[in-house]
């Protein structure tokens, strides 16, 4: 890739954080979605949010990501060594430090093309100057390429790469949830939010995506991931945060937490696999 | 339905259960396609369709649409009312005998049409069948006559036609072909028509491709573009002449200068009129740039001072070259003017041409597609707005500088109706598409030109309307719709143009009323 000016994704050889939440609070009128949530999560690791329908983790997200903006609390994020605070930036400085999400209820482009919808991405780390592309000099043909390349690698990852010219309103169900990650993956994040990338996917899907976000996390880059499915869960996360009525109510290993009577109370009479299924 | 062919062979559980899924599905499509068109000005409009319930069968739409074409009709070619009257001239229309008249040509139009669609529909099936299993469909007998027929359409229409289209030079040599005639026709025209080509298609054409990039790439609904050609020639009056204007440049320059100028000040505008309104989305942007719009109209009607009020502008020098060796008046012929218009249009599109394939032009198109999900994935989406409304802008005030210098104006040459007429010219030509929006102005401007003497000026957007309003259900992607993403390279029947689309999820997803929904409420 060529010179980029926004701290890439080359993870960090020293070990520490790579996110560290403190004391977020979020309210909608009387209405408290987050509070006094933290968390904090090691570099490379793959860290999951659990908890009922409503709790606050798609909040949480939202809070991270900039999309909405917590009364109270910090967030900061180390790209590299340096940290960086997260709250008050809006969505694309976040998503241009490093940190890149997929969404709930799946946000693609969806008349544009998978390798387009990968291409947005990608080309967020390119050179700037809108003009640039007005003239076909070798330079901007190169970095065309290598846009397209690293496009095209992002697919294959995610196994995708046999429907790179579809649109990708025309994909199906489980297709548009990897095109999403590939997207994310596009804009070489150094921390991926994933806000339930199982939801409606069928038993192999799950396997594959448990291959998948240990493939991610294999290219150093560090997962949060909100996910209801407590095995799948198990399968990838070292370390569990469960929310409930916006706080946290425990945290650390799954079979800790799965002994939790905190987050057996929680889960009462909402089993795991009630948002489960297609 | 029922003229369908039948298919042998099935038994009619099979086929009516097919049949009855090919029709949900098609009409799923449908559906998803109107949504995303609605959702296409960047506003998350919440649910709902926004069709009445009776209008979803396609027929019974057509039917409406054929009616409402009668109606239109009638009211067009009957008598007019009075400041008395007003209601005479509706009534005047209506009587028994041109009623009738009227509404037996609407049916007639209606089943012309439905007649029209079932034919290529039989031809296309059978032409699908006959390239796909070669002569069985044909051996099994139902509808064998149009076989040979839809046969050769289909290897015509795949074949040579498709080879051609994809192939290397077909792009530049229909271009070409379009440039040739638009070079060599005109000279042969009357002197009306041809001012007819600068000052009512010419102007409008390149209005129509700067108004695109801003509906049509960005997907942002801006009513008040207008104001922009009218920023281009008051600047344009200001710096070319020192006493056309109760107010002028200190120093003037040749009208060529002008462009530049103008150029640069309308952009500006732009960005002062974006900076603060481009956070609003949809509907609220589009009024505010609508009131933008009236501003510009009453400052200039109202401002007697500084533009000359409602007299509006006249005696502005035209456009000239003065080199040493060159001299080249544009003077007040239209043809000279035309072909200014015409280098700058083509000018302007292969500019936008490249710029659509680039970077800047993908992340148009994601803000227009899902501006959320934009944002998120690190498209700077208020900058990106931004440049579009001021390339929008400058291009605007490009066309404001050809007008100046080419004749008189006044502050009603820039009204809401020439707003909505740009905007009528981008849906009809096709939103997002270059050629498609210099086509449109030509066909409707043209169209307005030839009727000029049939139909009094005053009736003339009772036409607009009725074309955009059969536009939009017959053919909402506009007349020469962008290419979208380059179709499946799959050969055989997957490649055919009905493939139904595997449904989003975004409307129907669990929990509709989610977090991204509401994300959207929360910004
Ligand atoms: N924009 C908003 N306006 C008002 N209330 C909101 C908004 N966004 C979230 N909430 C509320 O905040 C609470 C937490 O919602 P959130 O979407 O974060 O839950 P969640 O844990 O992601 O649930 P799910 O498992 O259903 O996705 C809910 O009560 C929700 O109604
Ligand atoms: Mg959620």
């Amino acid at each position: 890739m060529t010179g980029r000016p926004i701290p890439g994704p080359r993870p960090s050889t020293t070990l520490g954080p790579v996110l560290d939440v403190r004391d977020v609070t979020l309210r909608f009128g009387g209405l408290t979605s987050l509070d006094g949530v933290s968390l904090r999560q090691d570099r490379g690791s793959v860290l999951a949010v659990i908890g009922p329908n409503g709790a606050g983790k798609t909040s949480l997200f939202n809070c991270l990501t900039g999309a909405y903006r917590p009364q109270r609390g910090s967030a900061r994020f180390w790209p590299a060594d340096d940290g960086v605070e997260l709250v008050g930036r809006s969505p694309h400085r976040v998503a241009r430090l490093g940190v890149a999400r997929t969404f709930q209820n799946i946000r693609l482009f969806p008349e544009m093309s998978a390798v387009e919808n990968v291409q947005v991405g990608v080309e967020v780390r390119a050179r700037p100057g809108a003009l640039r592309g007005l003239l076909p000099t070798r330079a901007v043909r190169r970095e065309e390429r290598e846009t397209l390349d690293r496009c095209h690698e992002l697919l294959d990852f995610v196994g995708l790469g046999h429907r790179a010219e579809r649109p990708a309103a025309a994909l199906a169900y489980g297709e548009q949830r990897r095109l999403e990650i590939a997207r994310a993956l596009g804009t070489s994040p150094s921390l991926l939010l994933l806000d339930e990338p199982a939801a409606g996917a069928t038993a192999a899907e799950r396997t594959d995506l448990v291959t998948l976000i240990h493939a991610i996390a294999g290219r150093g880059i560090s997962v949060l991931l909100i996910e209801h499915d407590i095995r799948l869960v198990a399968a990838v996360a070292r370390a569990i945060v469960v929310l409930n009525f916006g706080r946290v109510i425990a945290a650390g290993r799954p079979d800790e937490v799965r002994a939790d009577p905190a987050v057996v109370e929680a889960y009462l009479g909402e089993p795991d696999e009630r948002r489960d299924g297609p | 339905m029922k003229l369908r062919r039948p298919a042998p062979r099935r038994s009619p559980a099979v086929r009516s259960h097919s049949v009855r899924a090919r029709k949900a599905q098609s009409r799923r499509a449908q559906l998803r396609e109107l949504r995303s068109r609605m959702a296409r000005p960047g506003a998350a409009r919440p649910g709902g369709v926004p069709w009445p319930v009776v209008a979803r069968s396609p027929a019974a739409r057509r039917l409406g649409a054929c009616l409402f074409l009668a109606v239109i009709a009638a009211v067009v070619t009957g008598p007019s009312g009075d400041a008395d009257r007003p209601l005479a001239g509706i009534e005047g229309s209506f009587t028994p005998a041109r009623a009738a008249g009227f509404a037996a040509g609407g049916l007639a139009l209606w089943a012309l049409s439905i007649g029209a669609d079932r034919l290529t529909t039989r031809l296309r099936s059978a032409g699908h069948g006959a390239a796909l299993g070669g002569g069985r469909l044909a051996a099994l007998g139902g509808g064998a006559w149009v076989t040979p027929a839809g046969a050769a359409w289909a290897s015509f229409r795949r074949g040579r036609w498709a080879a051609f289209r994809r192939g290397r030079w077909s792009a530049p040599a229909g271009n070409l072909a379009l440039l040739a005639v638009a070079v060599a026709v005109p000279p042969l025209l009357s002197t009306a028509a041809q001012q007819a080509l600068v000052s009512e298609i010419g102007i409008y054409a390149l209005l129509a491709l700067g108004l695109n990039v801003v509906v049509g790439y960005a997907g942002l609904l801006d009513l008040g573009y207008i104001a922009f050609f009218a920023i281009g020639a008051y600047t344009t009056a200001y710096v070319t002449s020192a006493d056309a204007m109760p107010w002028h440049a200190p120093w003037q320059v040749n009208p060529f200068f002008a462009l530049p100028v103008a150029l640069v000040v309308a952009a500006v505008a732009g960005v002062v009129l974006g900076g603060p309104t481009l956070r609003l989305r949809g509907d609220y942007l589009a009024i505010v740039t609508l009131g933008f719009g009236e501003i510009v109209q009453l400052l200039a009607n109202n401002a007697d001072g500084v533009t000359g009020g409602p007299r509006g502008v006249f005696g502005l020098p035209p456009l000239s070259v003065d080199l040493p060796g060159v001299h080249y008046s544009w003077g007040l012929r239209p043809l000279p003017y035309y072909y200014l218009l015409v280098v700058l249009i083509v000018l302007v599109m292969v500019v936008f041409g490249r710029w659509e394939r680039s970077r800047t032009g993908r992340a148009w198109t994601a803000i227009r597609q899902d501006e959320v999900a934009a944002e998120a994935t690190g498209v700077a989406t208020m900058r990106m707005k931004l440049l579009a409304f001021a390339v929008g802008a400058s291009v605007s005030g490009f066309a404001g500088v050809v007008l100046a210098t080419k004749q008189f104006f006044n502050p009603q040459t820039f009204g809401l109706q020439s707003s909505l007429l740009v905007l009528t010219i981008v849906i009809f030509g096709g939103m997002g598409s270059r050629l498609g929006v210099v086509l449109g102005a030509l066909v409707l401007q043209g169209t307005a030109f030839l009727l000029r003497d049939t139909v009094p000026p005053a009736d003339r957007y009772i036409y607009f309307g009725a074309v955009v309003i059969l536009m939009m259900i017959f053919r909402p992607q506009g007349l020469l719709p962008p290419r979208g993403p380059r179709a499946p390279a799959s050969p055989g029947p997957a490649a055919a143009p009905e493939r139904p689309a595997v449904p989003t999820e975004r409307a129907g997803a669990p929990g509709p009323a989610g977090p991204a929904a509401s994300t959207e409420a929360a910004r």
